[in-house]
């Protein structure tokens, strides 16, 4: 048996049968780390010998009696999130160096579970970028292909869960953080319901955007780290009441009869031949499966990209305010007044990406601009609502692809901002109005996978679960990445 | 002749009024954005972050096209309303490890520069 191709499901069983111990697990994983590390890079921090030590603990006796699917799996922690005493850099480094001080509400509740803690994964700087390219460290590479981006922001997470390395990833998804990566990478990727799971210890980046969420290798796995992470928190005050399904029954749920509807907007046509077959046959796998696919318009789904990048500046520039040296953090070493000592501070260690946006929230919220464009941002933003609701009256998803391409090379999009942002286009609809996306790999297009994303109605992630479910049951085993079949 | 130099005059305020309507962010307009930023910028970090954000902003000007006359600004996406709890105390993390993640402490205090 293939330990790092098993399921959740399957690795509880084999736990609590006696065929594999804890430390087994850990080994199988860490031979692929050992192997592919140097040449992905889909980590900043990784502590091997403390994850080994735990699994030599959790002995056999222990496991017998466990309850949790998450008992002894090795997992990756996108580095946004707070780890007690681990360090927590957000991919900058400005935080190079910097011992998280309490652990964030998601992440203990793994903890909790039983999952131990790989290390931190490699990110786009403060979650602000689609390729990684602008970690404050180091580019991750795509395991299908090492000259191509892994995508953003929570590239290390989505490679180190296709390279098995982790059995899953907990990332966060601002504008398509999580769905994008894991349609780059060919894993699944679920970005759930605004309020669903606590952000309390993911460092801010917009906070009427941000979620967090899994990255794993199939749905029932995603169902499972999902029913783990979700529910009210005291420490959260955005999260919500609503009561969590039994997520991992939810797949299973028949979806004949479903209507799913995929937005006019999305232009198809200007799609490569390629990307244009793989979504056609996505959706016949779907109408075999019973559900009815139906065209919708969403007149302004193109509209939404140019909402995020004014709100979600704006709300960068108030959360990156804290970054100022004073109390965590690097600092500059020559000021002599606090002015010079902020502003020499920021400008030595904040990147680039992570400037434009500060200023261009600046820019954007300030007296005599502010109107213009922020107030009008958020005008629009309540018309894409009003939008997104008239058309859930009608059916119960919606189905578009995750990315309009595969992944592309790295360097390709870092001269212009633009060119990068636009690869966002088909995900910040769902940050923008709140509702849960999932990214589900749909086959390959040459040698790189291919994602495809159904959004839901809020708090309803158990209908795109059950979705995402037919289509990976119809697509089968996708192709190792080339890194590994390369070993 | 009178008419036609009003009519010249006319032009010249519009085209005044269309330049400055496309015009990319000055060099004045992007330090002050780095002084409210409270970040230093290299002369090369200027230069491209002008062209940059100016890019930028033409994007998002699209948004000026579509009519919310009638439209109530969103702040809230999940009609979540004012969260209330009682007004109690409750111990959070080790004081002494918050503290120590201060790059400069003295005692119980954090130093910072002089403000004046």
């Amino acid at each position: 048996m293939d330990i790092v191709e098993l399921s959740l499901k399957q690795l509880h069983n084999e736990l609590k049968a006696g065929n594999l111990t804890v430390s087994d697990i850990v080994g199988a994983y860490k031979n692929n780390f050992d192997k592919t590390e140097n040449k992905i890079k889909a980590f900043i921090h990784t502590d091997w010998d403390e994850i080994e030590k735990k699994a030599q603990e959790l002995t056999p006796d222990k496991i017998k009696n466990s309850n949790s699917v998450l008992q002894g799996v090795p997992v990756g922690i996108k580095d946004v999130l707070m780890t007690h005493g681990v360090q927590t850099t957000a991919g900058s480094k400005i935080l190079e160096g910097y011992k998280a001080t309490y652990t964030a509400t998601a992440v203990q509740k793994l903890f909790d579970a039983g999952a131990l803690m790989v290390g931190k994964n490699n990110c786009d700087e403060f979650a602000m970028g689609g390729s990684t390219e602008n970690s404050g460290f180091f580019p991750t590479h795509n395991p299908y292909d090492l000259s191509r981006v892994p995508g953003g922001s929570s590239g290390g997470s989505a490679t180190a869960v296709a390279t098995r390395q982790v059995v899953f990833s907990i990332g966060s998804d601002t504008g398509g953080s999580i769905r994008q990566p894991a349609s780059f990478c060919g894993v699944v990727g679920l970005k759930p319901t605004y309020g669903r799971v606590s952000r309390f210890g993911l460092i801010a980046m917009a906070s009427s955007l941000d979620s967090v969420g899994p990255i794993t290798k199939s749905v029932e796995d995603a169902a499972y780290v999902l029913e783990a992470i979700v529910g009210h928190d005291s420490y959260d005050s955005t999260t919500t009441d609503s009561k969590p399904e039994k997520y991992t029954d939810a797949i299973d749920r028949s979806v004949k009869g479903m209507k799913i509807g995929v937005p006019k907007q999305i232009d198809l046509a200007s799609l490569s031949s390629e990307v244009q077959e793989q979504f056609q046959q996505s959706i016949d796998w779907l109408k075999d499966s019973g559900v009815e696919v139906v065209e919708i318009d969403l007149q302004h789904l193109k509209d939404a990209l140019a909402v995020y990048y004014v709100i979600m500046p704006a709300e960068v520039s108030s959360n990156m305010a804290k970054f100022d040296g004073i109390r965590f953090g690097q600092t500059a070493d020559k000021a002599d007044d606090l002015l010079s000592f902020y502003m020499k501070t920021r400008g030595e260690y904040l990147g680039a990406e992570v400037k434009r946006r500060i200023m261009m929230g600046t820019y954007v919220l300030s007296s005599g601009y502010m109107d213009e464009y922020y107030v009008k941002a958020q005008k629009v933003r309540r018309i894409i609502a009003n939008e997104v609701k008239q058309a859930f009256g009608d059916v119960d998803a919606f189905f578009l692809p995750t990315t309009p391409t595969p992944a592309f090379e790295i360097g390709e999009k870092t001269m212009n901002p633009i060119d990068m942002y636009l690869s966002d286009i088909y995900t910040v609809i769902a940050n923008i109005v709140g509702i849960p996306g999932i990214s589900v790999p749909s086959g390959m297009i040459g040698e790189l996978p291919f994602g495809v994303q159904f959004l839901g109605k809020h708090f309803d992630e158990a209908t795109i679960l059950a979705l995402a479910n037919v289509i990976e049951k119809k697509r089968g085993n996708l192709p190792q990445p080339k890194i590994l079949s390369n070993l | 002749m009178t008419i036609y130099i009003l009519f010249l005059l006319l032009l010249a305020i519009l085209s005044e009024f269309c330049y400055n309507y496309t015009m990319s962010i000055t060099n004045e307009q992007l330090e002050h954005l780095a002084i409210l930023s409270r970040l230093e910028l290299k002369d090369e970090e200027k230069t491209q972050f002008q062209d940059q954000l100016s890019d930028i902003l033409d994007f998002v000007d699209q948004l000026q096209n579509i009519n919310t006359e009638t439209v109530e600004p969103m702040h809230h996406i999940t009609g979540l309303e004012t969260v209330w709890r009682e007004d109690v105390v409750q111990e959070f993390g080790d004081r002494e490890e918050l503290l120590d993640s201060a790059p400069e402490r003295q005692g119980d205090y954090i130093k910072t520069k002089p403000i004046f």
